[in-house]
């Protein structure tokens, strides 16, 4: 590939850059993207968040002072380059992802490159409001994470979506909350359902019904969402055979009205044109 | 670590840790293995079952709140913190239904949480022992408590164990006879069960024969566990006969047809064999 600067699409804007501010593209400022409602673009800052710590200790203090020469030094956290593959988000996997980097286990011998990654187990989970068995790929990470908030809807509805990251994740978080804001959970025993929509009705106080609805959306999905609304909210179109036949109607009706008055309708200024029609040489079709 | 070094030093006569191993930088070298196992009680309990890593070489200071600097490759170079080998912690659960062997309904547990979560809460046999589940099971987890159903753990584990058998009675097929508590105890061995004669409770009309009416015909006896818990368990009467020319056929236990010797027992027996595939599901 050629450097970014050959590239003719970039020529120019590489150097005028050095004195104009563009502004990087993406997909929520430019094109259909831009009018999204506000609600998905918060649901998209709260995805795009910093995840919290997984695989490494966070550094909590901005200084620190070294306790044999007293002096201050500033301090930053670095969280290692996580990368999240496709596989990723068919699982759940608690947050945890892939890391890539450098084993270098003696001083003089070569680093070699590693990937660290969790360990993965089939398992299955089970959603108290969608009454639903889910046979997943997990780490014992999201078990542990389960047990923490007493239960996997819990779980789901108490962490924020830049921590559950997967895509599985989300779309069952979606649903949840969809089914408690439109209170229609699929249990049949009508005792037994009122009783799981009274224990977690509360969170409902954190998503108002707007946000729900766009929560849980990739920006393609969301845009097809918007763009149906619309095609929705315009109604379905009509042929144009359909008016035209209307004023084709209502001209009819006008002229009968013209009869029945008998005003007389606009007729050519002369007789004598309508003769000349009929015995003109260059005419096509002679009779 | 130690065949690299092998395959590097061709000559045993020179020293393996001498120059001959090419070195690519030796500012580089200078940094110092992190000792990890200083940073093991910082982790986090959810980090345990996750590779938790150390970056051997600091990153530049960026601006606050700015964009960071460029990174270099030695700044992944990454030192991983190895944790002892542990198990999940302990979660706290209430049983919902009786899990033989484990406790009735409303015993609370604490177990480790892998086991918890597959063999427990996804089965829901058990909820979490959250205050709320606590209110919610008052009543029960008081009785529990206060009067203990079962004399002990594996008391009603074993009254189910029995259920799944079935006894024969191999009697003889020429001289009579009655059956009496020893006849029971000879054929509770014969099949897997040892007990004393103390326990056994026979039917209260007496059985008798040789019988060609009662051959391969059912009725019950009860078993005490402990001087507690009764377990009903069935048997069947066979024939027996040493000759190979007038030995009769045995059917395998839990085959059809289930008839009893005596007319009362029909009922129950029935319902034995209808709850036998039940009570299988469980894991002993």
């Amino acid at each position: 590939m050629a450097h970014r600067r050959l590239i003719p699409q970039n020529k120019g804007v590489y150097n005028l850059s050095k004195f104009y501010y563009f502004p990087k593209s993406h997909p929520l400022t430019d094109g259909i993207g831009r009018n999204l409602p506000a609600a998905y673009k918060r649901y998209y800052e709260e995805l795009n968040q910093n995840p919290s710590a997984v695989h490494h200790i966070p550094v909590k203090e901005k200084f620190a002072r070294d306790p044999n020469t007293g002096v201050v030094t500033r301090l930053q956290d670095d969280p290692p380059n996580i990368f999240y593959p496709k596989a990723f988000h068919k699982g759940l996997w608690g947050g945890a992802g892939i890391v890539k980097g450098f084993n270098h286990p003696h001083v003089k011998l070569p680093r070699l490159p590693k990937f660290w990654s969790p360990k993965f187990e089939t398992s299955v989970v089970y959603s108290e409001v969608l009454d639903l068995f889910m046979t997943t790929i997990m780490t014992k990470r999201t078990i542990q994470l389960i047990h923490k908030y007493y239960g996997f809807d819990h779980y789901l509805l108490q962490t924020p979506a830049c921590d559950l990251k997967s895509d599985l994740a989300l779309k069952i978080k979606r649903n949840i909350l969809l089914a408690l804001d439109k209170n229609d959970l699929p249990h049949t025993d009508p005792e037994k359902r009122q009783q799981i929509y009274d224990t977690y009705k509360h969170y409902l106080k954190k998503y108002d019904s707007e946000y729900i609805e766009w929560y849980g959306l990739s920006i393609a999905e969301a845009v097809l969402k918007f763009e149906f609304d619309q095609e929705k909210a315009r109604g379905k179109p009509q042929p144009l055979k359909l008016q035209y036949r209307h004023e084709f109607l209502k001209e009819l009706q006008e002229d009968a009205r013209l009869v029945k008055n008998e005003v007389k309708p606009v007729t050519p200024e002369s007789r004598l044109t309508s003769f000349f029609d009929k015995i003109n040489p260059f005419r096509r079709n002679r009779s | 670590m130690f065949q690299v070094l092998v395959r590097r030093a061709p000559k045993l006569t020179d020293n393996v840790f001498s120059a001959s191993i090419p070195m690519r930088n030796k500012t580089l070298m200078r940094v110092p293995v992190t000792d990890t196992s200083k940073l093991v009680p910082l982790v986090d309990e959810t980090q345990k079952f996750v590779p938790v890593l150390h970056r051997r070489h600091e990153v530049p200071l960026r601006r606050i709140n700015g964009p960071s600097k460029r990174m270099r490759s030695r700044h992944f170079v990454y030192d991983e913190i190895v944790q002892p080998k542990q198990t999940m912690a302990d979660v706290e659960i209430i049983l919902v239904k009786d899990v033989p062997g484990k406790g009735v309904r409303g015993t609370k547990l604490k177990i480790p949480g892998e086991k918890a979560y597959a063999e427990f809460l996804i089965p829901q046999y058990a909820v979490y022992a959250t205050p709320e589940n606590e209110l919610k099971y008052a009543s029960l987890i008081e009785d529990v408590e206060k009067n203990t159903l079962f004399s002990t753990l594996t008391a009603q584990k074993t009254t189910l164990c029995l259920a799944q058998v079935m006894v024969f009675f191999y009697m003889n097929m020429k001289n009579p006879w009655t059956i009496e508590k020893w006849h029971a105890r000879v054929s509770f061995r014969q099949s897997g069960i040892i007990l004393s004669e103390d326990c056994i409770e026979l039917p209260k009309t007496p059985i008798s024969g040789p019988d060609p009416k009662k051959e391969g015909k059912h009725f019950i006896v009860t078993v005490k566990i402990n001087a507690k818990e009764t377990a009903k368990v069935l048997c069947r009467v066979n024939h027996f006969i040493s000759d190979d020319d007038q030995k009769l056929p045995v059917h395998p236990h839990f085959t059809p047809p289930y008839d009893p010797i005596f007319e009362e027992d029909k009922a129950d027996i029935e319902a034995f064999v209808h709850n036998r595939s039940e009570i299988k599901r469980f894991k002993f």
